[in-house]
C-alpha cells in the first residue's frame, strides 16, 4: 500500500493522538460555529441570571433541605436517608447529588448545604437549557427558533425561581429532555433508542411522577424509528429502560420492604398512600382550591411562558413531530385539573414543553419552505413574544438577582452556630440540618422537625429537646397540632430567644424549658 | 469468616461485571443488522449483473449416499455460464457415494468432475480433501477465479453464483461468505422423517416435541450469526468463517499457499475459522452476504448429542486457532482484543448464561450488600432481554421464510433458553477436557436430510 492510495481517513492514523484530537476539535468547532454563536450567549445569559443572587433568593423551603440531608447521609453514612428511608421518592436524585459531592467535595466547598444545592441546580438548569435547544433542533426548528425556545426556558422568572430550589424535578428535567433528544436521533440506531430509554429511566428514578410522561416519549420513539429496525430498537430500549427502573423495586424487595407489612416501611405502601390517600389540592377549575392558589402564584411570576405554552398546544396539529411534545404538555396540565394531589413544584414539569411549543408556533408559521410571506409573520410573532418577555420579565428578575437580605432561616442558622452550645438537642427545619450536623457538628445530631412525630426511631431515642428552629408557619398553622404534636407541645414550654424576618416566613429560635421533656 | 464473606462479595461483583460485559457485547453483536436502519436495507447488496468470472465449487463428501445425488443435481444446474462442480470422494472407503458422483459426472459432462480423496493418508478430514481438489484443478489446467465450498447436503440457490460473482467484482473482498440457515425449528411432527420400528407416529411426535426447544435455539443462532455477528466481524476484520457456502478469490488462495505452503490447514478442526483469521492477517476483506431467498438451507444435527459433538469440535478448533496464534499478527490492538474475544466467545457466552442466576442466588442467600445483589441482577435481566429478542427473532424468521411458528415453538424458545446454555456449557467443558487430553480427532455431524424435499430416497435408490 502506498501513501498515494490511502483514503483521507487513513492518513489520520499516521498522526499523533494529540494532533488527531486537535484536528477533530477544530473540525467540530467549524461545523458547529453558527450553532455555538447562538447557543453560547443564551447559555451564558441563563447561567448569569440563574446564578447571580441565588444564595439570597428565594426563601428556604422544606424539600431542598430534605434531599440535601439525604445526599449528605449517602456520602457520609452510606444510607439513603439520615432517618429511615420510607420510599417517599425514588432515590436517584440525591444519589446524583451525593456522587457529584463525592467527586468535588461539595458539602465542604460551600458554607451552607443549600449553597451546594444551588450550584447543582445551576448546572442542571444550564444543561436543561442547552437540551431544550438541542431538542428544538431535533424537532426541525431553525437555529433561531431553537434559541428562542432555549431563551424562554432559561430566563423565564418562573423557571428561574423554581429552577433555583433544590428540587428533584430540576435534576430529572435534563434526563427527560435528553431522552427526547435521543429518541429523535437522526441515526435511528438501537443505541440511540436505548439511550433514550435509559435517560427516561433515570428521570423516573429521580422523580417517579415523570412516569406519566412516558406516552409522549414512546410516541416520539415510535414516530422516529425506521420500519427496518423498529421492532429491535423498541424491544432493546424497553428492556434496557425497564431493567434500570426495576432496580428501584428490586432494591425494596431485597431489603424486604417492597410489600406492606407491620413494623417496616414499604415501597408499595407509600405508593398507595401517595396515589390514593394524600390530601387533594383540588382542581384548577375550582375557584379557591389550593391548586388554583398555587396556579395564581405561578402566574404572578410569569404568564408568558405558562399561558403561551398552553395557547400553543393547537399548533401541534400542523406539525407531526410536535404532537408528542404537545401530548406531554397536555398531560402536565391534565394533572392539575384531575382533582388530586399536585406538588408545589409541578410547574417545573410544564416549562420546557411550554417553551418548545411557543417556539414551535413560530416554526409552524414560518413553514417548511421559508417563503418571505410566511417568514414575515413568524418573525413578527417571535418579536412579539420577546417583546412581551422584555416588558414583563426584568421587574421579576431584578429582585431575584439583587436581593442582599439573607434569608431568615439562614440568619437563624448563623445565630445558632454562634450562640448555642454544641451538645444541645435541636429540632430544626430541613434546610439547615446538614449545616448543623456537618459543619457545626452538633452532637447529638439535630432532628428534622418533620421526623419528630413520623419516625418511630426518632421518638424512641428522644430524651430531651433544647431548642426549636423552625419557620413560623409550622407553629402558626391551626393544623399543626395534629401534624406536629410534639413540636407544638415543646413550643408551649419554650421562650423565643432570637427572631429573624417576619410573617409566616419569619423564623424564631426558641429555648425549651429544662423542666419539660417530651 | 468476615474475610470469607468479603471474598464472596468481591467475587460476585467481579463475576457479575464480567458477565455484564459478555451479555452486553453478545447483544450488540447479535443485533448488528439492526443497529441502524441502513444495515437492514433490502438494496444493500446491489442488483447483480451478468456473471463473468469462471469458478469451481468443491463438495467434500463422505458416506453421503442419502443426499449426494440430489445435491449434485442442484449444484450442476446453477445460473452461471462458467463453473465446475467437484465432488471429493474417497473411492475405496466410500464406493456408494463415489458411484453416485461418477453417475452425475456422466450426466453433466463439462460441469461435474470427480476428485478422488488422497489415498496416501489414513486421516479423513475436510481440509485434506479441499487441498487435494485445488491441486487437481491446477493439474488439469481448469481456469478459475474463485473457489466455493459446499457441504454434501447443501442446496445452493440457483441465483447464488450470480450474486457471488457480482460481489467479487464489485468489492475487493478476498472471501465472499454467503448465508447458511438451519431451517427445522418447528415442533410439528410432520416435518420430521418417520422413524423405523414400533409406534413410529407416536415416537416421531414425541421426538418432535422434545427436541424442538434446542432445534429452535440452534436455528436462531444461525439466523443471528449470519445476519449480524459475521457482518460485524467482517466490518472489524476479525472473521472466523462459516464452513460452507463460502467463496475464495483465487488471488487470496495463492497468497495463502505462498505463506503457509498449503491452502487449508490440515491439522485444524475448524479450518474455516482459521482461514478467516488468516485472511484478516493477510489484509483481505470478507464480504458477508445474507439474502434470505439465497441462503443455503441446512438442518440442525439430528440429535442433541450430535449438537454437543459439533459444538465440542468447534470450540476445540477455536482453541487450536487461538493456540496457533495467527491472530497475534492482526494489524491493530482492537482487532487482537476482538480476536481473543471471538475465539473465546463461545465459552464466555455459555458460562454467562448459566452463571447469571447462580450469582444472584448466591448474593441473596449470602445476604450481600444490596448494591452487590442489584449488580448481580443486571446480567440476569439482560439474559431475559436476550430471550425476549429471541422470541422476536423467531417471529422475524417465520415471516422471512414464510414458515409458521406456533405458540409451542415460542414457548420452546423461552423455556429452552436456559437448558440450551447448559448444553453449550457441557460442550465447552468437554472441549476443554478433550483439548487437555490432546484428542484432536474429528467429531462429525450426521445428517438425515430432513431439510430436503420428500422424493429424496427414491432418487438415491434409482442411482443405485
Amino acid at each position: 500500500m502506498t501513501l498515494a492510495n490511502l483514503a483521507p481517513t487513513d492518513v489520520r492514523h499516521l498522526l499523533s493522538v494529540r494532533r488527531r484530537v486537535l484536528i477533530g476539535a477544530q473540525e467540530w468547532l467549524r461545523r458547529h460555529a453558527r450553532t455555538l454563536a447562538l447557543l453560547v450567549p443564551v447559555l451564558v445569559a441563563t447561567g448569569l441570571v440563574r446564578g447571580i443572587g441565588m444564595s439570597t433568593f428565594p426563601r428556604y423551603v422544606d424539600d431542598p433541605g430534605t434531599y440535601l440531608s439525604q445526599a449528605w447521609s449517602l456520602q457520609y453514612e452510606g444510607t439513603l436517608s439520615p432517618y429511615s428511608y420510607f420510599y417517599d421518592h425514588a432515590p436517584a436524585g440525591w444519589i446524583q447529588i451525593a456522587l457529584y459531592s463525592m467527586l468535588t467535595d461539595g458539602f465542604d466547598r460551600h458554607d451552607s448545604a443549600i449553597g451546594f444545592g444551588n450550584e447543582c441546580m445551576l448546572i442542571a438548569g444550564v444543561v436543561s437549557t442547552g437540551l431544550v435547544f438541542a431538542l428544538g433542533r431535533r424537532l426541525g426548528f431553525s437555529r433561531w427558533t431553537a434559541a428562542l425556545a432555549a431563551l424562554l426556558f432559561g430566563l423565564s422568572p418562573l423557571a428561574v425561581l423554581y429552577g433555583r430550589w433544590t428540587f428533584l424535578d430540576n435534576i430529572a428535567t435534563p434526563w427527560l429532555l435528553a431522552a427526547f433528544v435521543l429518541a429523535l436521533s437522526r441515526r435511528r440506531s438501537i443505541l440511540a433508542g436505548t439511550g433514550a430509554a435509559l435517560c427516561f429511566a433515570m428521570a423516573a428514578l429521580t422523580k417517579e411522577t415523570l412516569l406519566v410522561l412516558l406516552p409522549g416519549l414512546l410516541w416520539t420513539l415510535w414516530r422516529n424509528t425506521d420500519p427496518r429496525n423498529r421492532a429491535q430498537v423498541l424491544t432493546v430500549a424497553t428492556g434496557a429502560g425497564a431493567l434500570l427502573m426495576a432496580m428501584y423495586p428490586l432494591f425494596a424487595l431485597f431489603k424486604g420492604e417492597l410489600f406492606e407489612g407491620p413494623g417496616h416501611n414499604s415501597l408499595l405502601g407509600t405508593a398507595a398512600w401517595q396515589l390514593a390517600e394524600r390530601q387533594t389540592s383540588g382542581s384548577l377549575l375550582t375557584a379557591d382550591s389550593p391548586m388554583r392558589h398555587l396556579f395564581d402564584d405561578w402566574l404572578a411570576q410569569d404568564r408568558l411562558l405558562l399561558l403561551g405554552g398552553l395557547a400553543s398546544i393547537p399548533v401541534a396539529v400542523f406539525a407531526g413531530r410536535l404532537r408528542p411534545i404537545a401530548l406531554t404538555l397536555v398531560t402536565g396540565w391534565l394533572l392539575m385539573v384531575r382533582d388530586g394531589y399536585v406538588p408545589f413544584m409541578h410547574v417545573v414539569t410544564l416549562l420546557p414543553w411550554s417553551a418548545l411549543l411557543i417556539a414551535g408556533a413560530v416554526h409552524v408559521v414560518a413553514g417548511p419552505a421559508r417563503r418571505w410571506w410566511r417568514v414575515g409573520p413568524a418573525v413578527a410573532l417571535a418579536v412579539a413574544v420577546l417583546a412581551g418577555a422584555a416588558v414583563s420579565w426584568p421587574d421579576r428578575l431584578t429582585p431575584m438577582m439583587t436581593t442582599k437580605e439573607v434569608p431568615a432561616m439562614r440568619a437563624a442558622e448563623l445565630w445558632v452556630a454562634d450562640n448555642v452550645p454544641r451538645d444541645k438537642v435541636l429540632v430544626v427545619h430541613d434546610s439547615i440540618w446538614v449545616d448543623l450536623v456537618h459543619r457545626y457538628r452538633f452532637r447529638p445530631e439535630s432532628i428534622i422537625v418533620s421526623k419528630l412525630d413520623t419516625d418511630p426511631a426518632v421518638r424512641e431515642r428522644l430524651g430531651r429537646i433544647d431548642y426549636l428552629v423552625v419557620p413560623e408557619w409550622y407553629l402558626g398553622n391551626p393544623a399543626s397540632g395534629t401534624a406536629y404534636p410534639t413540636l407544638v407541645e415543646a413550643h408551649k414550654h419554650a421562650v423565643p430567644v432570637a427572631s429573624f424576618g417576619d410573617g409566616s416566613d419569619g423564623v424564631r429560635v426558641y429555648r425549651v424549658s429544662r423542666y419539660w421533656s417530651p | 469468616m468476615r474475610e470469607l464473606s468479603l471474598l464472596l462479595d468481591v467475587s460476585i461483583v467481579v463475576v457479575s461485571l464480567l458477565m455484564l460485559a459478555v451479555t452486553v457485547t453478545t447483544l450488540a453483536f447479535q443485533l448488528y443488522k439492526w443497529w441502524r436502519p441502513e444495515h437492514n436495507d433490502p438494496q444493500r447488496y446491489g442488483s447483480p449483473d451478468e456473471p463473468r468470472l469462471p469458478g469451481v465449487i468443491l463438495v467434500p463428501m463422505r458416506h453421503e449416499e442419502a443426499v449426494a445425488g440430489h445435491t449434485l443435481d442442484r449444484l450442476a444446474t446453477l445460473d452461471h455460464p462458467d463453473y465446475w462442480v467437484m465432488p471429493i470422494v474417497d473411492h475405496p472407503d466410500d464406493p456408494g457415494t463415489a458411484r453416485i458422483a461418477h453417475g452425475k459426472a456422466r450426466e453433466f459432462p463439462g460441469r461435474v468432475l470427480v476428485c478422488p480423496y488422497p489415498e496416501d493418508t489414513d486421516v479423513h478430514n475436510k481440509p485434506i480433501g479441499l487441498n487435494a481438489a485445488v491441486h487437481r484443478l491446477t493439474e488439469l489446467g481448469i481456469p478459475f477465479e474463485w473457489i466455493g465450498v459446499a457441504d454434501a447436503e447443501d442446496l445452493f440457490h440457483p441465483d447464488l453464483l450470480r450474486v457471488v460473482d457480482y460481489r467479487f467484482r464489485r468489492t475487493d473482498a478476498g472471501i465472499v461468505q454467503c448465508g447458511v440457515q438451519l431451517m427445522n425449528f418447528s415442533a410439528r411432527a410432520r416435518d420430521l422423517p418417520m422413524p423405523a420400528g414400533r409406534h413410529p407416529r407416536l415416537r416421531r411426535w414425541w421426538h418432535a416435541n422434545t427436541s424442538a426447544w434446542w432445534r429452535a435455539a440452534n436455528v436462531l443462532e444461525y439466523f443471528k450469526w449470519f445476519q449480524s455477528r459475521l457482518k460485524l466481524q467482517a466490518v472489524t476484520r476479525v472473521m472466523p468463517l462459516g464452513g460452507n457456502t463460502v467463496f475464495f478469490r483465487r488471488e487470496f488462495l495463492d497468497a495463502l499457499r505462498q505463506r503457509y505452503g498449503q491452502y487449508w490447514d490440515e491439522e485444524c478442526l475448524t479450518e474455516d475459522c482459521k482461514i478467516g483469521i488468516v485472511a484478516s492477517v493477510l489484509g483481505y476483506a470478507v464480504d458477508v452476504v445474507y439474502l434470505p431467498e439465497l441462503v443455503t438451507r441446512e438442518e440442525t444435527p439430528a440429535t442433541l448429542r450430535g449438537l454437543v459433538r459439533q459444538r465440542v469440535r468447534w470450540m476445540q478448533g477455536f482453541m487450536q486457532v487461538f493456540r496457533a496464534g495467527e491472530w497475534v499478527a492482526l494489524p491493530t490492538l482492537g482487532q487482537r482484543v476482538l480476536a481473543v474475544y471471538v475465539l473465546g466467545f463461545q465459552f464466555f457466552q455459555a458460562f454467562t448464561g448459566v452463571l447469571a442466576p447462580v450469582a444472584l442466588t448466591l448474593a441473596l442467600w449470602h445476604k450481600s450488600p444490596i448494591a452487590v445483589a442489584l449488580l448481580a441482577c443486571l446480567p440476569l435481566g439482560l439474559s431475559v432481554l436476550t430471550v425476549a429478542l429471541d422470541v422476536l427473532m423467531l417471529r422475524v424468521f417465520s415471516r422471512t421464510f414464510q414458515v409458521k411458528a406456533r405458540i409451542r415453538d415460542y414457548l420452546g424458545v423461552v423455556l429452552g433458553a436456559y437448558p440450551f446454555q447448559l448444553v453449550l456449557c457441557v460442550a465447552a467443558v468437554w472441549a476443554v477436557a478433550r483439548y487437555a487430553l490432546r484428542r484432536n480427532d474429528w467429531v462429525k455431524t450426521t445428517h438425515h436430510g430432513t431439510h430436503l424435499p420428500a422424493p429424496e430416497p427414491a432418487t438415491v435408490g434409482s442411482t443405485r
